[in-house]
């Protein structure tokens, strides 16, 4: 870097000498192994305590589970370093375990469970998978069939899950079941799944195309019971905990992406310096020269949109926009390098001797796990055009409409919406406060399977609910999912069950 | 154990070197500093013969820049630094462990580590001159080194087999490849590091009767020679080696 690069870097001295370390212990450690674990279809797992006496899986997590709670910047910093390996596979399984998998522990999980597994996930004892998608749900995350039907204190849980990375190593899976088939959304759940489980196997290890030092497997579960104190969140929180989880998951892939595309860009230039054709290096070629201009500049683009996005992610600030973008454009710009890069290396390109054939076929991926590029154009679309700032992935959502009724029409339909059939047994206070003009405060009461609703605060509320009155309006009329509003900050509620309880008792509104 | 290990800030061994407009040293600018990858030898040694009382102090001479590689030692594990600080570090190795020895007269320290040499000048000098200057025994090229009460016994290597000595404390050596397997700073290694003690002292340089008269690349190696392939080269091989390189 020269001096004005430096003064402009995200990464302070700090950082840069954790740089130093994660370069080491790459090149000494992994590199050297990379090409044996491709061969294996997977990585030796004697590697993770390694990784973690290093103090690599703990970056962002407390000092008291043994990690260092650091920036997310440190993370960036391991995971640049960490692409140097020479395969993506391997560095995917890596950050599964660190930024995907076992978040949601150390986010929802209560502190018995976290101080169980948390100490070991940080020091590489135990490998973490994230298991979410299934042979007929992916995108659709909502639409998982795995059930976990609740008896005495364990759940059963029966089902399957597929294209899990670590699916075969892991000791631990963040597993999303369906606590309530009858409900989308609010039917799923998220558990600690610990894989030494009677009725519990490992269907098949997947044969990819390419990220061969990541092993990725199918994965059954038959009549497994599971504590109920495994449980992330409460019942029903599952699909929002994924939601939640997202965001950093997309941050590392356009991060990697990134990374990935500068390795195999640094390769191909020294590629370029000695291959000669018709007694002059290729590089000297203006097609060739030209080509390194453009990939060289696409590669600075993609770098700084994923830094932008980190910084607003760091800040604390809802990141989606950013985010979304930077896992599209981090994501696309990898996969075209790897593909300008075989373009050069010429028929070598195509050939295992150099690496770019394998970095053709490990980015191919990119575009693909942790949300494709269509989903991030999805989510991107209704931000841009329909004017949502926030949300999250959802498929098929319709366009808002902004005539809508007001709000005071709105708790007006309730009692009449009201299904008691629906409501179970139910009874809660609940505090609507509604921001913003023609907002105001409804306390709405559900006893003895009878709906009462009232303007201003009477009795003491068990659920609260603060929102304002656009959002208020668009969930109720249908064109906001609650879920994403929720998401997004919009609404907050002190009792996500028992608003669940309610909206599932109350019938659309006409 | 109270250990002391002398420790250089030297250009990384990837860094391309080049020769300044003087001629006589090298121009520094762009070029990547690192813990003289000898002294990391010397470091991992110094931590396992702390013991629990015991400690380990880092002692540099060189620019102030030098901190970041005290601080590297220190998040290696090592409990405090001291910088030696000079405008340029010295060239001529009776200055450095002239230096050295008088910041050690103070240490009363134990054990002593050094790196063989610096990969910078090579000169394989200070750790031998600092002992002569202290008095105190000093063994060279060390590959394995035990401690036990008051005295050191010692592995070192020569040309062609080893030879094993003994040393009373304190004692002092120099570390050779095989020693150890240098321990890599850890993350949470790094974070305590910052908060670990560091003094610098600015120092002055004694006299020195070396003068640098001219610095210059080695030359191009010439060209490698393919004289056949497999079983069928072996004879043309030994007649080059005979006959052209004089070797055999
Ligand atoms: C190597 C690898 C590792 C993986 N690791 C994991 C893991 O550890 N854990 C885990 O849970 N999952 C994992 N996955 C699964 C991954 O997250 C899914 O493959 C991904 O989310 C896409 O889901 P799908 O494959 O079911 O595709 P589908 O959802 O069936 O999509 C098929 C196509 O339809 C498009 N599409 C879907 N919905 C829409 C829409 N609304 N609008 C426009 N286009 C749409 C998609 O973009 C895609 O092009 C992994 C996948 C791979 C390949």
């Amino acid at each position: 870097m020269n001096e004005a690069q430096t003064a402009c870097s995200p990464f302070n001295e700090d950082h840069q000498s954790f740089r130093q370390t994660c370069r080491r212990f790459v090149s000494e450690k992994i590199t050297p192994r990379i090409d044996e674990w491709e061969a294996n279809k997977g990585y030796d797992r004697s590697i993770f305590p390694e990784m973690g006496a290093m103090g690599l899986l703990g970056i962002p997590y407390p000092e008291e589970y043994g990690g260092s709670e650091l920036d997310f910047w440190y993370s960036v910093v391991w995971m640049e370093e960490l692409a140097r390996c020479g395969a993506a596979g391997f560095p995917m399984s890596t950050m599964v375990h660190s930024y995907m998998a076992s978040p949601p522990i150390e986010r929802f999980g209560t502190q018995e469970l976290k101080d169980r597994f948390m100490p070991q996930i940080v020091a590489g004892e135990k490998i973490t998978a994230l298991a979410i998608s299934e042979p007929g749900a992916g995108s659709d995350v909502a639409g998982i069939r795995t059930t976990a039907v609740r008896d005495g204190d364990h759940y059963i849980v029966n089902g399957s899950k597929t294209f899990i990375t670590n699916g075969t190593e892991a000791d631990l899976l963040t597993l999303a079941v369906k606590t309530d088939p009858s409900q989308t959304h609010s039917g799923v759940s998220a558990l600690v799944f610990e894989t030494d489980t009677p009725g519990f196997s490992i269907g098949r290890k997947l044969e990819k195309l390419g990220c061969h030092s990541s092993d990725t497997a199918e994965l059954a579960f038959d009549n497994c019971r599971v504590p109920v104190k495994n449980l992330l969140g409460k019942e029903g929180e599952g699909f929002y905990i994924i939601m939640d989880n997202f965001q950093q998951e997309r941050l590392v892939g356009a991060i990697s992406a990134v990374a990935g595309a500068e390795l195999i860009f640094a390769k191909t230039l020294e590629y370029a310096r000695s291959r000669k054709a018709f007694g002059k290096p290729i590089g000297h070629f203006q097609v060739q020269r030209h080509r390194f201009a453009e990939i060289a500049t696409r590669i600075e683009a993609a770098r700084q949109m994923a830094y932008h996005a980190t910084r607003v992610f760091v800040s604390g600030q809802n990141a989606v926009r950013e985010i979304s973008m930077a896992k599209l454009f981090c994501c696309e710009t990898g996969t075209w390098v790897a593909d300008q890069c075989v373009q050069t290396y010429g028929g070598w390109g195509y050939m295992e001797e150099y690496p770019a054939a394998r970095a053709l076929r490990d980015t191919r991926l990119l575009t693909i796990g942790g949300g494709t590029s269509e989903i991030m154009r999805e989510i991107l679309s209704r931000m841009v055009f329909d004017g949502k700032e926030y949300l999250l992935p959802e498929e098929g959502s319709s366009t808002p409409d902004t005539s809508g009724p007001t709000v005071s029409e709105i708790f007006g339909s309730l009692p009449k919406r009201f299904r008691s059939e629906k409501a179970g047994d139910l009874q809660e206070v609940f505090r609507f406060d509604i921001s913003g003009s023609g907002g105001g405060t409804w306390t709405v009461q559900v006893k003895e399977g009878e709906m009462h609703v009232r303007e201003g605060a009477h009795e003491d509320p068990g659920c609260s609910v603060q929102t304002d009155v656009d959002t208020y309006v668009a969930v109720e009329t249908g064109q906001i999912k609650p879920q994403d509003a929720f998401m997004a900050g919009r609404i907050t509620v002190d009792n996500i069950p028992a608003m669940m309880a309610l909206s599932g008792s109350l019938s659309r509104l006409s | 154990m109270k250990c002391v290990v002398c420790l250089k800030r030297v250009p990384d061994t990837g860094t391309r070197i080049k020769i300044d407009s003087s001629g006589t040293a090298i121009d520094d600018t762009d070029v990547e500093w690192i813990v003289n990858p000898y002294d990391e030898f010397a470091i991992t040694e110094a931590l396992t013969h702390r013991g629990s009382d015991g400690e380990v102090i880092i002692l540099a001479l060189g620019p102030e820049e030098t901190t970041k590689e005290i601080r590297t030692a220190l998040a290696m594990g090592a409990d405090q630094g001291i910088l030696l600080q000079v405008q340029r570090p010295p060239t001529d190795p009776l200055q450095t462990a002239q230096v050295l020895a008088s910041a050690l007269k103070e240490l009363e320290f134990d054990l002593l580590f050094f790196g063989c040499r610096g990969v910078d000048d090579d000169n394989c000098a200070v750790g031998p001159m600092v002992a002569s200057i202290l008095d105190i025994p000093l063994l060279s090229d060390v590959i394995q080194f035990d401690v036990e009460g008051s005295k050191a016994t010692v592995q070192r290597e020569t040309e062609g087999g080893h030879e094993i000595g003994n040393m009373p404390l304190p004692c002092g050596i120099t570390t050779q490849k095989g020693l150890n397997e240098p321990k890599l700073p850890s993350l949470p290694g790094i974070m305590k590091a910052k908060k670990k003690p560091l003094e610098i002292r600015p120092v002055e340089l004694p006299d020195s009767s070396l003068e640098i008269v001219e610095m210059s690349f080695p030359p191009d190696r010439p060209p490698g020679k393919i004289v056949g392939e497999g079983a069928d080269a072996v004879p043309e091989l030994i007649r080059v080696l005979q006959e052209e390189a004089k070797v055999l």
